[in-house]
């Protein structure tokens, strides 16, 4: 019995149709097609501000995101956004009266990466994916304990290499109409070129503007934001996706994000650990 | 299972390589780092030395040496709290989950306004929004009260306010107690009372670790906003009269219309930031400074006025500021 859920969605992608062909062993993959990908994921993330603070803000989050996907046999081309929201508490030492501050966390990013399959590392089973990924990351702080610095904001752009092993695990089913297929995979994304802009030496969050000023009075962020190209950001991605019925397909994934951007006073990171389900709307493309 | 185990050993894996990412070994309750911490913090930022005439490495040296690890929380809160006392500037401040620092300036000096007299001498005043107004008895002169610069106003209602005086002589602005607050409304208030852009100061923001590092001075210009108010207006100020207070009165040197009568204010004349120690207790200090149009750093220490007036506490039941006001105006 299909879920009504998916009966619904079934019916609003009128175009979907049967990946993978009703016979034993490995399913064969069409040649070109999309996938609409939507995504929710359950998170823990990690920040430390050093422009306001030594402390470390670690809490719970929540994670949604959507994408498409245009996968061919030898390459795919994967177009995400996504949100995220978190709660955090600093990691302030255990002192008689308590010294903990809470912030809100939000995240947005934009990426897109596209991968190539080696031929030379390709089989029925393995395949060995290569090749790029750009995203864009914006995140904005509340916390009010930093009274003018309660609020602040950064901006990051980063260039990755990026990696994939997927390794196809087939398994007939008796119940299904159509046979699962398991895929396992892991994937990488070491950062080459990575830009971020945000607070400089000293910066403002309060709009404390007295009169008239320009752009680049001190109480703008134009003003003691800067651009910069240093710092790193690596990404690592695990996950198994779950081929159940033709069209459709389940990914359960772990995934975790870290990124520094370095600074005498004001070096900035954040981590994330994300467990991500993510639906895969089939469409072959004509 | 062995999936699950090689789950588990990836997320365990990558949970030691946020070590790379995020410096788990800077909170701490050790006093010294503290003290450290928030004294690196003040010496890289903190925005007038130059006028404070401070020795900031001496003052750290002096206060460290009075910290021991066994000492109580409140003890090294003092210590703390007086290192930054010595700035003499009530932007900057200490919290602790037990107790807030200040120096609070307008305590060292003597009030000079006696807030229960204002009912006596208007007892018919109009509050509109955050004005307290009315006519002063048996004079063709409008006096306004705006108490806090925290209390925000609509334009209308400030119009409103100002043209009920338009056909006065000219009209009273007391800001003295006046702390602060948001200071848009510096440049909402005094754009009444210009019909161009008009000049008034600079802003800087330190940028640097040396103590005379700072951006470029940047103009700050006022406005022409709402209704013009044609007259002369004198503005009454204080030690209170702090922050946004300063803003105010440092722009009002720019205008021909406006005068500033009563005692010098008291400072506050940077913006100041926040931050929080390795402990987290939270700070703020000054990282900005305002300058006048001829780019002179002195409002921190107080802007004064151009004709001083001191309230009589012997004559408790007459405020001699406000008559000063009246004799400039009539």
């Amino acid at each position: 019995m299909q879920h009504p859920l998916l009966s619904f969605i079934s019916l609003l992608l009128t175009g979907s149709v049967p990946l993978f062909a009703q016979h034993p062993g490995i399913p064969s993959f069409p040649k070109r097609y999309n996938q609409t990908a939507l995504e929710v994921g359950l998170g823990y993330f990690r920040m430390q501000d050093r422009a306001t603070s030594p402390l470390i803000y670690n809490g719970p989050g929540i994670s949604v995101g959507g994408g498409q996907h245009f996968i061919t046999a030898r390459s795919e081309t994967r177009v995400h956004i996504l949100a995220g929201a978190a709660t955090q508490v600093s990691d302030a030492p255990e002192m008689p009266l308590n010294t903990t501050h809470n912030a809100y966390f939000l995240i947005g990013q934009f990426s897109a990466q596209h991968l190539r399959v080696i031929p030379a590392f390709k089989n029925n089973r393995w395949q060995l994916w290569a090749g790029t990924k750009a995203a864009v990351l914006g995140d904005l702080r509340i916390n009010n304990g930093l009274m003018n610095h309660a609020l602040g904001f950064e901006l990051f752009g980063n260039l990755f290499g990026s990696a994939k092993v997927q390794y196809n695990l087939p398994r007939p089913s008796r119940k299904e109409r159509y046979p699962l297929l398991w895929q396992f995979f892991a994937q990488t994304h070491i950062g080459i070129l990575n830009f971020n802009y945000r607070p400089g030496y000293n910066y403002l969050s309060s709009k404390a503007t007295i009169g008239t000023q320009s752009s680049k009075a001190p109480s703008d962020p134009a003003t003691s934001y800067a651009l910069s190209l240093n710092g790193f950001r690596a990404q690592f991605e695990i996950g198994v996706i779950r081929s159940k019925f033709a069209g459709f397909q389940g990914q359960l994934s772990y995934a975790w994000d870290g990124l520094y951007a370095p600074g005498r006073y004001e070096a900035f990171g954040l981590v994330t650990h994300t467990i991500k389900y993510t639906l895969l709307l089939n469409k072959l493309r004509k | 299972m062995k999936n699950i185990a090689c789950l588990l050993l990836t997320i365990c894996l990558l949970a030691s390589c946020d070590r790379a990412f995020l410096k788990k070994e800077l909170s701490t309750s050790d006093k010294f780092r503290n003290f450290d911490y928030l004294w690196n913090e003040v010496d890289k930022k903190y925005s007038f030395f130059d006028i404070k005439n401070i020795d900031w490495q001496a003052t750290g040296q002096q206060y460290r040496s009075e910290i021991r690890e066994d000492m109580s929380d409140e003890a090294f809160f003092n210590i703390l709290a007086a290192m930054m006392n010595s700035l003499k500037d009530d932007h900057t401040n200490l919290i602790s989950p037990f107790n807030i620092s200040r120096y609070n300036i307008a305590s060292r000096h003597t009030s000079q306004i006696h807030k229960p007299l204002l009912d006596k001498l208007f007892p018919e005043a109009m509050s509109t929004e955050a004005f307290f107004h009315d006519w002063v008895a048996g004079e063709h002169i409008g006096y306004i009260r705006y108490s806090a610069f925290t209390n925000n106003f609509s334009d209308a209602a400030l119009d409103y306010v100002l043209d009920r005086y338009k056909d006065s002589k000219g009209i009273i602005l007391d800001l003295r107690d006046n702390g602060g607050g948001i200071a848009a409304n510096v440049g909402r208030i005094l754009g009444r009372f210009t019909q161009q852009e008009l000049l008034v100061g600079y802003d800087q923001m330190r940028n640097g670790p040396l103590h005379n590092d700072f951006t470029p001075p940047i103009p700050i210009k006022i406005t022409p906003q709402g209704h013009f108010f044609p007259h002369k207006m004198v503005v009454l100020t204080d030690r209170g009269s702090f922050s946004a207070t300063t803003f105010f009165a440092l722009s009002t040197k720019a205008f021909n219309n406006i005068t500033l009568i009563g005692d010098t204010t008291g400072g506050g004349a940077g913006l100041p930031n926040g931050g929080e120690l390795p402990n987290g207790w939270t700070y703020r200090f000054s990282i900005t400074r305002m300058l006048d149009t001829n780019h002179q750093n002195y409002a921190e220490n107080g802007v004064p006025p151009d004709h001083v007036a001191t309230f009589d506490w012997t004559r408790p039941e007459t405020d001699a500021v406000i008559e000063a006001a009246v004799n400039f105006l009539k």
